[in-house]
């Protein structure tokens, strides 16, 4: 390979401020601590007894803001890229210099995300993942402009021609198809976001309003004119309540409308490009063949409108995977949902015959998370007699709950594939392969064990580290067809 | 279908479990010698000083006595040409199985209590997970740990 010229790069001067915000961001909680700790005794009046600690507040804090902004550019100088011998080579780092030179070939993936700093200025962030299980095998590039990030995957492609002619195999180049696998519809869309936000709020403007009535029609009754004007304050503040929690309702629906906007999985070339996003665009790369697994998340509300998401285990990668898993379908119709993965994966079987718990491990499931509160109630009841007592009404939607966990928990064996079916609150439907599985461990309690019950935790990898999925107390001997079924020369 | 596996870690090692339990208890009786001399000082309750002599009497005896006991019973450990089992646990028995392919790489950590009784932890490590075998001679752990990593071999597509 010849070296091409050293033509050195470095990203765009906004990246100052996106860095500067990471950092504030950061900055903020020991920030708001330090200013309430102190009592807001701040005071500018020489007569005053807090004027000096007041100066000199202001003077560190300055102080932090001007090294923090100087430190932000003196990084953004320090940081330089170039392309030579099919690297991409990076150097960066402030005092002390750091360079990484990562192989084209090796790139496993790059993830493309336009903030709303980057989006009036035609920039990328571009995140360059590899295949290595380090953290430090990757390289972030804050804000480069689209011809740079097109170029880099211009030179990725240059690279794999190279070593595929060096390998003396034909070119694939013209064959490669691209389809589309998912579109988001603007019906799914809407359902998507008036759902996915966070039902703890759905729940608290539901009782708001069940209490409002409950509270009005006593009032009208029973009270006087004097009444009615503690009636209007309580009115008052339940309206407020309301008002708050429906605003904040309506936030997180535009929130999680404005983030899958957009959503559209395309495969290419074994590879799968999502991309989302309205405001903030964000396109991500998944190869397929990091894919160890998917899980079909169902959540109780989606379960009975037959909706549901579907969410892959992908190896490799940044912490991207783990707060904001890599979603394949953010919400579609289950038989919808059945047909894409047939299309992408036709390894998986998703038709199965199900084992599922046995009937003397219902006891199980219905007592073993009532440990957990026992200790609690019994507390609560012996302190706060007779009031304390009400802590009892967990008990009730914690059983439902179990029982219902009960119902779903099964999974199947087919061939090299797993399937275990399994509810924490919504429930997860985990298909993976037997060479995806990193290990089995089988658990089985002093009691279970008189009764062979036993569980079985399945390991696969996720992003940097692993995921489990369960199958909770079945027959030991199901479990252990499982463990049979593992083993390297079955 | 169930078979109990080969291997029981070495007796030294409950050894080594009950000194680091004493140390602990070691530890957690000056907080109570300390409580002790406040509440002689200061006029605490004095049901507090008794309650923790007691937890601590209770705890000395499970952690340095009972625990380990148990722990040592249950640990067993095979190495197949093909994969690992691991078995472990106080109340829950857990028994694991790493095939030999998803091994990353094989790892002895030796602290000064285990060179003392000439042992050291292994822990294997795949992908997602981390499995240790603790308390083995050291010499079987550096043969062991030599033979895991002859025979494990990633296979490029799958991880």
């Amino acid at each position: 390979m010849m070296s091409e010229q050293r033509n050195i790069q470095r990203l765009h001067p906004v990246s100052i401020v996106v860095n500067l915000i990471k950092t504030i961001k950061s900055m903020i909680i020991p920030l708001v601590i330090i200013l309430v700790g102190r009592g807001f005794e701040y005071s500018l009046n020489p007569t005053n007894e807090n004027y000096y600690s007041t100066l000199i507040f202001i003077g560190v804090g300055l102080l932090i803001i001007i090294s923090v902004i100087s430190l932000a550019i003196i990084r953004w100088r320090k940081f330089v890229y170039w392309f030579e011998d099919g690297e991409l080579r990076v150097e960066y780092g402030l005092v002390i210099t750091k360079k990484r030179y990562i192989p084209f070939e090796r790139i496993q993936s790059l993830n493309y995300k336009e903030s709303i700093f980057h989006r009036p200025l035609k920039l990328v962030s571009v995140t360059v993942e590899t295949a290595s299980d380090q953290k430090d095998a990757e390289a972030e590039l804050t804000a480069v402009s689209r011809q740079q990030a097109e170029e880099i995957e211009y030179q990725m492609e240059i690279a794999k021609q190279q070593t595929i002619e060096n390998n003396k195999e034909p070119l694939t180049e013209n064959q490669i198809e691209k389809t589309v696998i998912y579109k988001v519809s603007n019906k799914e869309l809407i359902l998507l976001a008036s759902t996915s936000s966070s039902m703890g709020i759905l729940f608290s403007a539901i009782a708001a309003i069940a209490t409002q009535f409950n509270e009005i029609i006593p009032y009208e009754e029973i009270y006087g004119e004097m009444q009615n004007l503690i009636k209007f304050g309580v009115l008052f503040i339940v309206l407020i309540v309301l008002a708050v929690v429906l605003v904040s309702w309506f936030v997180a629906i535009a929130i999680s409308y404005f983030a899958n906007y957009g959503f559209q999985v395309i495969e290419e070339d074994n590879k799968l490009f999502i991309s989302k996003g309205l405001l903030e665009k964000k396109r991500l790369t998944v190869p397929m063949n990091r894919i160890q697994g998917i899980t079909i998340i169902e959540n109780p509300i989606r379960q009975i409108f037959g909706y549901c998401r579907v969410v892959l285990i992908s190896a490799g990668g940044s912490g991207e995977s783990n707060e904001d898993k890599t979603v394949l379908l953010p919400f579609v119709k289950k038989s919808t949902a059945i047909k894409v993965l047939a299309q992408l994966f036709p390894q998986y079987n998703l038709q199965q015959n199900y084992i599922k718990a046995p009937r003397k491990s219902l006891l199980r499931y219905l007592l073993k998370p009532q440990y957990y509160f026992a200790i609690p109630i019994v507390l609560c009841s012996i302190y706060f007699y007779p009031i304390g007592l009400f802590s009892c009404v967990v008990i009730p939607p914690v059983l439902l709950l179990t029982y219902w966990q009960y119902k779903t928990a099964a999974f199947s064996i087919n061939g090299y594939q797993l399937t275990m079916i399994y509810r924490l609150f919504s429930k997860h439907t985990f298909i993976t392969e037997k060479k995806r599985i990193q290990s089995i461990t089988q658990k089985q309690s002093f009691f279970a064990e008189r009764k062979d019950i036993a569980s079985a935790v399945v390991h696969v990898m996720s992003g940097n580290s692993g995921e489990q999925a369960y199958a909770k107390h079945f027959d030991l001997h199901e479990i252990e067809e499982i463990m049979a079924w593992y083993k390297p020369n079955h | 279908m169930y078979t109990e596996l080969k291997n029981q870690i070495d007796p030294a090692g409950l050894k080594v479990w009950r000194i680091q339990a004493m140390i602990n208890a070691f530890i957690f009786l000056i907080v109570v010698i300390a409580v002790f001399v406040l509440t002689y000082f200061f006029d605490f309750y004095s049901w507090i000083q008794y309650t923790l002599l007691g937890i601590w009497i209770v705890n000395s005896f499970l952690t340095i006595y009972l625990f380990p006991k148990i722990r040592w019973n249950r640990w067993r450990y095979e190495v197949r040409e093909e994969e690992i089992e691991i078995q472990s646990g106080l109340f829950v028995v857990e028994r694991t199985l790493v095939p030999m392919v998803r091994v990353q790489h094989v790892e002895t950590v030796q602290g000064p209590i285990l060179k003392r009784y000439n042992l050291a932890i292994m822990s294997v490590s795949t992908a997602a997970t981390i499995h240790m075998i603790p308390a083995l001679r050291i010499e079987e752990a550096d043969e062991l740990r030599a033979r895991i990593s002859r025979l494990a071999r990633v296979a490029e597509d799958d991880v």
